[in-house]
């Protein structure tokens, strides 16, 4: 293989959809998460070992949620790798909001033993209200 | 050393190596869970578990974010450490579920410890749904530095 076919492969893969993902060598982390939808509300938990609210974002702007956080765990200096299930350092994943449900104003994320939760409130019209129903 | 348990396993994937081209994709992808010589229960989802070693100690970092402490257990006996414990994920009533990409219920891992561990002195930290366990080698086996004097 000649060095310009070395060098095509090298190329970032077309999945670098985050501008910064491109420049980083390490690999991006997907935390996993659960959905879950009731009537006032969209809830999202995500496993996010490692970090803390300093380094913890989440992001609301153009109809997308983003979660972004780094990993940090106290290493001594000479440390070296002996097996890791889990490699990179930087957790993050992107969800598409639906702008018309949801109220931008209303997120409330919290942080806790690793485990982020996002709460989500829907606006007022896409609530489900329950009508009583009368005898 | 290491005390590998799964090496059983290593002799029964022997006829790999005729594959040729196929050879080191299968090897890398079975190196994790067989014959690296630390581990020895294969690779489960969770916790995710990370090994660093230094010329003092062995870290090992067991990803287990919101597991409380009173359902985790770290056991040490007859040269294993096993991680066990539960984790359970909130359900309410009347909400739809779109993703449970989460971890739920009961989990175990087993790891051998390598003879230069002092089973005595390890310890336990647990930080931001990481738990750090130090494993600090025996003091015997920790190298030595031998000054060389001129004569």
């Amino acid at each position: 293989m000649t060095s310009q076919q070395l060098s095509a492969h090298a190329k970032p893969l077309p999945t670098a959809k985050y501008p910064d993902q491109a420049a980083r060598r390490e690999p991006v982390i997907l935390p996993p998460v659960d959905i879950r939808e009731t009537d006032d509300a969209i809830l999202i938990e995500a496993d996010m070992p490692g970090v803390s609210t300093d380094s913890l974002k989440v992001e609301v702007g153009d109809n997308r949620l983003t979660l972004e956080g780094t990993l940090a765990v106290d290493l001594p200096e000479a440390v070296s790798l002996v097996d890791a299930d889990l490699r990179g350092s930087h957790y993050q994943r992107q969800f598409t909001l639906g702008q018309q449900t949801i109220d931008p104003e209303k997120i409330r994320a919290e942080l806790k033993d690793g485990v982020l939760r996002v709460s989500l409130q829907k606006r007022e019209s896409h609530r489900t209200r329950r009508i009583p129903i009368s005898n | 050393m290491w005390f590998d348990l799964m090496s059983p396993f290593e002799t029964d994937f022997q006829f790999f190596s005729e594959i040729g081209p196929f050879r080191s994709a299968l090897e890398s992808w079975f190196a994790d869970s067989f014959s690296r010589d630390l581990r020895a229960s294969p690779a489960s989802r969770f916790p995710l578990i990370n090994i660093g070693e230094t010329e003092q100690e062995f870290r090992i970092h067991v990803f287990a974010p919101g597991v409380d402490q009173k359902d985790l257990s770290v056991e040490v006996k007859d040269g294993l450490i096993t991680i066990a414990g539960k984790r359970a994920t909130k359900t309410e009533k009347e909400a739809t579920v779109y993703r449970q990409e989460r971890f739920s219920g009961e989990f175990l891992r087993t790891l051998s410890l390598p003879d230069s561990v002092d089973p005595e002195a390890i310890t336990a930290q647990a930080k931001n749904g990481v738990v750090t366990l130090f494993l600090p080698k025996k003091a015997a086996l920790q190298p030595r530095r031998v000054e060389v004097r001129a004569a």
